[in-house]
C-alpha cells in the first residue's frame, strides 16, 4: 500500500506546517510587530476584579481558549470542501493555518490587551466609529441565526440517522442536571461527580447503541433517513430552550463540563487513527481534484472553498472570544502567542483530522452523517475492530451532537440578551422578552433548515463567520497603522477574506433567489413541504433565506466601506507608538 | 493550582493538568463567579440604593447590613462605571 495515499500523509504534512507556523512565522510577527514586554501590566493586572479581569497561567488560558473556539466548524467544513476534491481542501487548511487563522486569533487578543481588555464592539467603536458598532450588532444577530440554523440542521439529521445519539444526548442532559445539583447544591467532591458523570455517559453510549430505537428515518416526514424534515427537531429545540432559560449552573455549566471528556477523546482518537492509517490499511477514497466548477448549490471553487472549512481555517467567532474574555485574563504579554496562536493551530489540527475522517469514504452526496461513518472506519481498526464499530459510530455521532448542543445553548442565551438590548424600550419590546426571544432564536433558524439544503446553509454560515474574521483582521490593521507599524501581515488576509466572503454570500443569495423566483426545489426533501403546503410555502422558505442573505450582504458591504475609510484615516494620521 | 514541580516530567504533568483544567473547568468557574458577582451587586444595590435615589430598603436595615457589602463595593463601583457592550456578554 502506498503511504502517500493514506490520511497519514495529510496529517503528518499538516503537523509539520503547523510547527512552522508556530515556531517560525508567529514568532517572527510576535517579535517584530507586537514586541511583547513581560514587564508591561496587562488588563488582568490593571483592572483585577477576580471575576472577569484576573491573571491566569498560560496553560490554563490556552485550554480555555481552545475549548471556547472548538465547535462543529472544523469537523463539518472539510466535508463540503470535498466537492472540489481533497487536495484543495487540504491546501486551504494548511495555507490558512500558516498565514491567516492564528493571525486573527492572536492579533485580536493582542489588540484587546493593548486597549484595556476592550471587547470587539468597543474596539470597533474606537477604531472605526459609532456606525461600525451598530452595524456589528445587526450583523451578529443574523450571524447567530445562521449558526443556529447550520448546527440545528446537523443535530437533526445526525439524530435521524443515528437515533442512538439522541438517547446518549438524554443521558448527557440527565448527567448535567445531576452534576449541577451535586456540585452546586450538595457540594460533593468534583472528582467523584466527574466519575459519576462519565459513567453515565458511557452507559448512555451503550444503552443508545443497544436500544437504537426507533429505526433511522422513522420520525422523518417522508420516511427517508437523513432528512432535516424530522420530528427530532422538537425534542432538540426543547433541550435548547431549557439551556437558554435555566440558570447557567443548572444545565449549561455542567453540560459543557461533561461534554468536554468525549470531545477530547474523539480528537485524540481521530489523530491516532489518521497517523496509524498506513498500518491499518485505510486509504484515501476521494479523488484529489474534481474541478473548479463545483455544483450549482456550492458555486465555483473561489469563493466556496474559502468559506466552507470555516473554523478549521479561520473563524470570526474566535475574535469575539479573544477580545471579550481571554484578553482580560492574560497574565503577561508574552503569553499571547501560546494562547492565541497555539489554540488556533490546535483547532486547525482538529480540522485536519476531521478531513482525514471525511476522505476515507466516497459518498454520492455530501451530508453531515458521512463524518461519523468515516471516523468509525478510521478509528475502528485500532479500537476493537468490527465488534466495536457500532459503539464507535454512536460515539462519533454524539461527538457531533455534543459539539453542536453545547455551543447552541450558549448562543441561545447570548441571542436573547442581545435581543433584549436591541428591543428593550422600543415599541417592539416584546421581542426582547426572554421567552419570546429564546423561542425566536431557535424557531427562526428552522426556516433555513426547511430549505433542506445543508450545503447552502453551511456556506451562508461560513460566509458570515469568515466575514467577521475579515473585519477583525482589518480592525487590527487599522490599529497597527495608527501605531506606525507594518500592518500587511493582517491587512492582506483581512481584505482577501472580506472580498471572498462577500462574494460567497452574494452567490448564495443568487442561488436562493433563483430557487424562489423559478419555484425550484433547492433540495429533493423540499418535496415534503411542497406536498404539504404547496409550492408557495417552498418559495416563502427560500425567500426568507434571500432576505437574510441580502441584509447580511448590505451590512457586510457597509462595514467594508467603513473599514476602508478607517484605514485611509489611520494612514494619514498615524501616531508615534507609546514608549 | 498546585505548586510548581521541577524536572521535565513534573513540568509536563503540571502543564497537562493546567490545560485540562482550562479546557474543562475554567469557563465553568468564571461562569459561577459571574453569577455570584451579579447576586453580590444586587445586594450592594439594595443596601446603597438609598444614596443613588433608589430607596429599596429602609435606612435602618441598610445600616445593619452595610458591613456585609463593604468588601464588594470596590468591584461593584468598577463594574458600575465600566462601559458594557453586547460583545462583553457572550458567556453571560
Amino acid at each position: 500500500m502506498a503511504i502517500h495515499n493514506t490520511p497519514f500523509t495529510l496529517v503528518a504534512i499538516g503537523l509539520l506546517i503547523y510547527a512552522l507556523a508556530y515556531w517560525g512565522y508567529s514568532r517572527a510577527i510576535d517579535r517584530k510587530i507586537w514586541q511583547p514586554d513581560p514587564a508591561r501590566p496587562t488588563p488582568a493586572h490593571m483592572y483585577t476584579d477576580g471575576v472577569e479581569f484576573f491573571p491566569v497561567g498560560r496553560y490554563v488560558l490556552y485550554g480555555f481558549q481552545f475549548n471556547s473556539i472548538a465547535a462543529l466548524g472544523p469537523i463539518l467544513g472539510p466535508g463540503i470542501a470535498l466537492i472540489f476534491g481533497w487536495l484543495p481542501a487540504f491546501l486551504w487548511i494548511i495555507f490558512a493555518a500558516l498565514l491567516i487563522g492564528w493571525v486573527q486569533d492572536y492579533s485580536a487578543l493582542f489588540l484587546s490587551v493593548r486597549n484595556e481588555g476592550k471587547s470587539f464592539g468597543p474596539l470597533a467603536y474606537e477604531l472605526i466609529g459609532p456606525t461600525a458598532r451598530k452595524l456589528l450588532l445587526g450583523f451578529l444577530l443574523f450571524y447567530f441565526l445562521l449558526i443556529n440554523a447550520a448546527f440545528i440542521f446537523v443535530v437533526a439529521v445526525v439524530i435521524d440517522v443515528f437515533p442512538s445519539s439522541f438517547w446518549s444526548l438524554l443521558f448527557l442532559v440527565a448527567a448535567a442536571f445531576i452534576t449541577g445539583h451535586l456540585v452546586f447544591n450538595v457540594r460533593m467532591n468534583i472528582l467523584a461527580v466527574t466519575a459519576l458523570a462519565i459513567a453515565l455517559l458511557v452507559v448512555g453510549i451503550v444503552v443508545g447503541t443497544l436500544f437504537a430505537w426507533p429505526p433511522p428515518g422513522s420520525l422523518t416526514l417522508g420516511g427517508k433517513p437523513g432528512s432535516p424534515y424530522t420530528l427530532w427537531l422538537v425534542p432538540v429545540v426543547i433541550i435548547l430552550l431549557l439551556g437558554s432559560l435555566l440558570p447557567l449552573p443548572r444545565l449549561i455549566t455542567p453540560m459543557n463540563y461533561i461534554a468536554y471528556y468525549p470531545v477530547i477523546v474523539a480528537i485524540i482518537a481521530l489523530t491516532v487513527g489518521a497517523l496509524a492509517s498506513p498500518l491499518t490499511g485505510i486509504e484515501l477514497a476521494v479523488p484529489a481534484f474534481k474541478g473548479f466548477e463545483g455544483t450549482f448549490g456550492s458555486g465555483p471553487l473561489w469563493p466556496a472553498l474559502f468559506v466552507a472549512i470555516a473554523c478549521g481555517a479561520i473563524s470570526g467567532w474566535h475574535s469575539l472570544i479573544s477580545t471579550g474574555i481571554s484578553s482580560r485574563q492574560l497574565d503577561v504579554e508574552t503569553d499571547a502567542r501560546p494562547v492565541g496562536a497555539g489554540a488556533m493551530l490546535t483547532e486547525n489540527t482538529v480540522g485536519l483530522t476531521a478531513l482525514a475522517a471525511w476522505v476515507v469514504l466516497a459518498p454520492e452526496r455530501v451530508s453531515p452523517v458521512i463524518f461519523p461513518q468515516g471516523a468509525t472506519k478510521l478509528v475502528a481498526p485500532i479500537a476493537g475492530g468490527e465488534a466495536a464499530a457500532p459503539f464507535i459510530s454512536t460515539f462519533f455521532s454524539i461527538y457531533m451532537v455534543f459539539m453542536a448542543i453545547t455551543i447552541l445553548t450558549i448562543l441561545g442565551r447570548y441571542w436573547r440578551v442581545v435581543m433584549a438590548e436591541v428591543f428593550s424600550g422600543t415599541s417592539l419590546s416584546i421581542l426582547g422578552n426572554k421567552y419570546v426571544a429564546s423561542v425566536l432564536g431557535f424557531v427562526l433558524p428552522i426556516a433555513f433548515v426547511l430549505t433542506g439544503s445543508w450545503i447552502n446553509i453551511w456556506l451562508y454560515f461560513g460566509g458570515t463567520n469568515q466575514l467577521l474574521a475579515g473585519f477583525a483582521l482589518t480592525i487590527v490593521a487599522v490599529y497597527l497603522l495608527q501605531q506606525r507599524k507594518s500592518a500587511s501581515y493582517s491587512l492582506i488576509p483581512g481584505i482577501f477574506m472580506m472580498i471572498t466572503t462577500l462574494a460567497a454570500i452574494a452567490y448564495q443569495v443568487y442561488v436562493f433567489t433563483v430557487a424562489t423566483s423559478q419555484a425550484m426545489l433547492l433540495h429533493p426533501t423540499q418535496n415534503i413541504l411542497k406536498e404539504a403546503a404547496g409550492i408557495g410555502a417552498v418559495q416563502a422558505v427560500n425567500g426568507f433565506s434571500v432576505v437574510v442573505g441580502v441584509i447580511m450582504f448590505i451590512l457586510g458591504i457597509a462595514m467594508f466601506a467603513l473599514l476602508l475609510k478607517a484605514l485611509s484615516r489611520a494612514k494619514a494620521a498615524a501616531v508615534k507608538p507609546a514608549q | 493550582m498546585s505548586e510548581k514541580r521541577s524536572g521535565v516530567f513534573g513540568k509536563l504533568k503540571d502543564a497537562v493538568k493546567q490545560v485540562t483544567y482550562g479546557m474543562a473547568l475554567h469557563s465553568q468557574v468564571t461562569g459561577v463567579l459571574k453569577t455570584r458577582m451579579y447576586i453580590e451587586h444586587l445586594f450592594t444595590l439594595m443596601i446603597l440604593g438609598d444614596m443613588l435615589g433608589l430607596p429599596i430598603l429602609p435606612p435602618y436595615y441598610s445600616l445593619r447590613l452595610l458591613p456585609y457589602t463593604i468588601p464588594s463595593i470596590k468591584s461593584w463601583k468598577h463594574r458600575f462605571y465600566r462601559e458594557r457592550d453586547f460583545t462583553d456578554i457572550i458567556y453571560g
